[in-house]
């Protein structure tokens, strides 16, 4: 039914064209409706034992991020700074939204031991003179805890950590919370030489304005440059402006379908409008292109169009189903921020072919015509020339060019798919000199890194960790983190026994008997072990701050810990890493898989869909030679750059197939149209004399559009486009070199799709 | 008043109707009301912490009022066993800090609780040692603040403030007493933090008359709101005829072990 709708629109333009206009505009009241989620769940595994045992640890110990303000100046432990410091705790106490508030003056103090029973906290009221205040920051400084935790340890610096009252999954509350946060904050800007907040509401705060700030310029970016990209190329006012009008229809289609599906706009999704501005002008460049040169043929204009819809319409549908297919297998994908992009995405270049098929031919029949042929341009008909004359020095011959081209590009891309690393963090979707990186650089400086997670510990048997020897053990299961090299502190109940112990005098690191742990816990309100234990004690968590982010890096430093823990840990217990960034962390095979399901899904379908086109699967094969070969030229810059296979770049592999092969197909399609005709070299060289304009212009558009996707605040959407842009550019070498010397020396008889009618592609 | 002080030791008493009082008589006529020579009181702790899980102790509390006016106090937990003999002893003075000594069967010996620790949360509970601490009236200003009703009964709002000498050793900027005209109970408290916000919420029930004049709640349900916890309290058993030797209140009755018979 598909291929009917060019033919039925250019017999019913106004019909046609109404009937876009209606379903747009319902379309663009809807978009209001579009949800915005940052929430880092989309980038875990959603099922699994991991993901059991995690939900498990934050029902019984609580999430372990947090909102956290940073605070440093010089003169910290002074009377009027402490008295400042006093003044932001209050009132971030009574904001609506926090829970609680840990800060220098929630910490108890644990003094050496004397006679006294004496464990105040730290500071009850800010003090009044500077000996107090120093005195203060003594204690702090001698903290067994508080050091590199809430306070740094040259005593310029402290942290507040704040518990909040919110549904974490819920958008609007988390941003409420980072706005009533910074509301607070910047009244105390001018009274502390740095104060700055960090931790989940601000992460999603940025993340929220990154995307809003990447879609104000990126769209409209995306939309010039694909406007002076096709006026250059193809020289027609029409040409260049009829891509944005079926791309804005379509946009505001596939932000309708978001809304009515519940797809939110993520920092994937975010990037559809202009991945179908630049991938959805294709289509209208390829029906475009063969318009003006009918037009130039001298064809009347209806003649015209009906010749592109004869010519390249059943094309287009083709290379739409692959690009679109490119797209849909990551809709399969475990990860929900790869099916909500695969789902948005795809839809959204299926809704652009419907669209273009539908008003392209409509559009072109009822509007002005004046020029009957574009203006000629030098530069244009030059290099037209130089690559066709390129092309046909090459066919001379067509092994060697083959060879020539495909053996580089299959080394570098072996030697590049060895070195890929896979990585998945959170922080890494930002730019090293964004805010969010540079303030959690400087907390780790200062204090702590502001990556966590949680060493789970379970009694499994008899005992709970009241026991001397089981919590001697979580005590040891500490030391072995600390002394990991890359973990900057760890805090569990066994800080506490430590530190109560050593301020009774007691002998040795820990207590010895049961009784005297009950005892000491009495001295601790639930409030401060609840992160650490549960009321039971069969349960405890040691919580680890670090700075390691990249998954390739904290995968194997977990798994060294894991072996070192297993030889510590009695029988009776059980050891285990659980948290949001290790399920983030975890997830990374299922990028790879998402990678190797999204290639093997586009190989599968353009092969068979190319198979069916030419009636045969060894064209279908053949044709995706050329395809395939510009992942060599992908894997190799990831090699070469450093970019890390993530779930932004996981998907550049599949989308650049199922963009070259549009080329493909209509390079295949134009040759079986022309060798019904002429002799095989005569029907290569009329074909890519015909198609050069069409398929240059288009490859020069994708690969500029993808390379504006480096400008974006996200650093794997940025590394998506330059691999887009790197495969797409070979992609158009492969097809203008490599598809006609390949065409000439396998399929040299190869046959039209529709027998009996060669003069036609329907 | 001071919480679980003042649910066990003072008040509840009936209620004389005076003449209009200040704030301070109000809360003097209470003191005096209540207050009782000898008791002995067991009660059950429930604490439940922000995941809904629970905790469980039972406590023993003996009082003595001295004809000075002036308390003594023991508290010994007697459950779970893991803590059992844990006790604190205090002593209440005239115009100097109360004295606040721990035992922890552990340790084996008495350590003098420092002054600096009256804000600290008393062994898990949502009462500090501030509210165990008897309340000297000299160390408050008592503001009537207006009148209540609660199940129908009449009730004075008070705020007590800490003078200027007390301020900063308190944790709280105020504390608002809700105490019924009638019986002089108090009904429900309100802790304040320095900086105005609510902390905490006790409201006591089952008031119960031991005599033609005092009155004891039976249960009092303290809502910490800062930190998100609860501690519940069930009287559980009450003697207030026999009369308690002075030495019930000494280091050595400790330290023998006879405090935990």
């Amino acid at each position: 039914m598909i291929k009917r709708l060019p033919s039925w629109s250019a017999s019913h333009p106004f019909s046609a064209i109404s009937l876009i206009a209606a379903l747009t505009l319902a379309a663009a009241w809807m978009v209001p409706q579009v949800e915005v989620s940052t929430t880092i769940d989309g980038l875990m595994v959603p099922t699994g034992a991991e993901r059991e045992r995690y939900m498990d640890t934050r029902a019984k110990f609580g999430s372990e991020s947090r909102a956290l303000i940073f605070v440093e100046d010089t003169e910290l432990f002074s009377p009027a700074k402490l008295a400042a410091l006093a003044e932001l705790v209050e009132r971030l106490e009574v904001e609506a939204l926090v829970a609680s508030v840990e800060s220098l003056f929630s910490a108890t103090d644990f003094p050496p031991a004397s006679d006294l029973f004496e464990m105040p906290p730290l500071i009850s009221l800010p003090p009044e003179h500077l000996i107090d205040a120093l005195a203060v920051k003594e204690r702090a400084l001698a903290h067994p805890i508080l050091p590199g935790t809430l306070v740094s340890r040259d005593g310029q610096a402290t942290v507040i950590n704040l518990r909040l009252r919110l549904d974490e999954n819920n958008q609007l509350d988390t941003m409420q919370a980072c706005d009533a946060i910074e509301a607070v904050i910047e009244g105390f800007g001018n009274r502390f030489d740095r104060i700055f907040q960090h931790g989940r509401p601000y992460i999603v705060e940025r993340q929220v304005a990154y995307m809003k700030q990447d879609q104000a310029r990126l769209i409209p970016a995306a939309a010039a440059l694909i406007f002076v990209l096709l006026m250059l190329l193809l020289g027609s006012f029409k040409g260049a402006i009829l891509p944005l009008i079926t791309a804005t229809a379509s946009i505001l289609w596939t932000l309708a379908f978001m809304a009515l599906t519940g797809l939110p706009v993520t920092p994937l999704t975010f990037m559809v409008p202009v991945l179908i501005l630049v991938i959805g002008s294709t289509e209208d460049v390829h029906l475009f292109a063969e318009f003006a040169q009918a037009r130039a043929a001298g064809y009347a204009r209806d003649q015209a169009v009906a010749s592109m819809v004869n010519k390249v319409g059943l094309a287009v549908v083709f290379t739409a189903a692959t690009t679109v297919t490119g797209f849909l297998g990551y809709t399969f994908s475990d990860l929900r921020i790869l099916s909500q992009f695969g789902a948005s995405a795809s839809f959204g270049l299926l809704a652009n072919a419907i669209v273009t098929l539908i008003l392209i031919p409509a559009l072109l029949k009822v509007l002005p015509d004046a020029s009957r042929q574009p203006k000629p341009n030098i530069f244009r008909s030059k290099a037209e020339a130089a690559i066709l004359a390129s092309v046909r020095a090459t066919l001379r011959r067509p092994w060697l060019t083959i060879a020539f081209i495909a053996l580089p590009l299959l080394a570098a891309g072996g030697w590049g798919f060895s070195s890929v690393r896979p990585d998945n963090n959170v922080l890494g979707f930002f730019q090293e000199d964004s805010s969010i990186r540079t303030r959690a650089d400087h907390l780790h400086e200062r204090t702590s890194g502001i990556e966590t997670f949680m060493l789970r510990l379970d009694a499994t048997g008899g005992r709970d960790f009241r026991d001397p020897e089981l919590m001697a053990f979580a005590s040891q299961a500490q030391t072995v983190l600390e002394t990991a090299g890359w973990v900057d502190t760890t805090i569990g109940l066994p800080d506490y026994i430590a530190a109560i112990h050593e301020s009774f005098g007691g002998e040795g690191t820990l207590p010895t008997s049961r009784a005297a742990i009950s005892e000491y816990l009495l001295f601790l309100h639930r409030s401060d072990v609840e992160p650490y234990s549960t009321s039971d004690f069969m349960s405890m968590a040691i919580v680890v701050r670090h700075n390691l982010r990249s998954s390739a890096e904290l995968t194997p430093a977990l798994a060294t810990l894991e072996n070192e823990l297993a030889q510590i840990t009695p029988p009776d217990a059980r050891a285990s890493f659980t948290g949001e960034t290790l399920l983030v962390n975890s997830a990374i095979t299922e990028v790879v898989r998402g990678q190797m399901i999204g290639v093997g899904i586009i190989t599968l379908v353009a092969t068979v869909l190319m198979g069916f086109l030419f009636k045969s699967l060894r064209t279908g094969l053949l044709a995706m030679i050329p395809n395939l070969l510009p992942l060599g030229a992908l894997f190799f810059t990831m090699a070469i750059t450093g970019i890390p296979l993530n779930t932004a770049t996981c998907t550049a592999a599949a989308v650049s197939i199922g963009l070259a092969v549009d080329d493909t197909i209509h390079l295949f399609k134009r040759y079986a149209f022309h060798r019904g005709r002429e002799a095989a070299h005569l029907a290569v060289d009329t074909t890519m004399r015909e198609l050069i304009r069409p398929v240059v212009a288009t490859t020069l558009a994708l690969a500029a559009g993808f390379l504006l996707l480096r400008f974006s605040n996200f650093v794997p959407i940025a590394d998506f486009g330059l691999l887009s842009a790197v495969a797409i550019f070979t992609a158009v070498v492969t097809d203008l070199f490599v598809t006609p010397a390949l065409i000439l020396v396998s399929l040299p008889t190869i046959q039209p799709p529709a027998k009996g009618k060669p003069h036609t592609d329907q | 008043m001071k919480t679980l002080c003042t649910l066990l030791a003072l008040l509840l008493g009936g209620a004389t109707l005076l003449p209009a009082q200040t704030a301070n008589e109000i809360v003097d006529a209470q003191d005096v009301r209540h207050r009782l020579a000898n008791e002995v009181t067991v009660m059950d702790l429930r604490l439940t912490d922000r995941s809904g899980a629970e905790q469980t102790r039972t406590l023993r509390r003996s009082d003595k009022t001295g004809e000075d006016r002036l308390r003594k106090s023991l508290v010994v937990f007697t459950e779970p066993p893991d803590i059992r003999g844990t006790a604190l002893l205090t002593w209440e003075h005239e115009g100097t800090d109360n004295d606040q000594w721990l035992y922890l069967p552990s340790r084996g010996r008495l350590l003098r609780v420092a002054q600096g620790r009256r804000d600290a949360y008393f062994m898990g509970t949502d009462f500090t040692y501030e509210d165990m601490d008897p309340d000297d009236l000299d160390d408050y200003t008592y503001e009537l603040a207006g009148e209540t009703a609660i199940d129908g009964a009449t009730c004075y709002i008070i705020d007590a403030r800490p003078v200027e000498a007390q301020r900063k050793r308190s944790a709280y900027s105020r504390r608002r007493l809700i105490i019924e005209k009638e019986r002089l109970l108090t009904w429900r408290v309100e802790f304040y933090g320095h900086g105005d916000t609510l902390l905490k919420t006790q409201v006591n029930g089952r008031p119960k008359q031991i005599n033609d004049t005092a009155w004891r709640m039976d249960t009092a349900h303290v809502v910490n709101h800062k930190d998100t916890h609860e501690t519940k309290v069930d009287i559980v058993s009450r003697s207030t005829e026999s009369t308690l030797d002075d030495s019930t209140f000494s280091e050595r009755h400790i330290l023998t072990g006879r405090y935990i018979e």
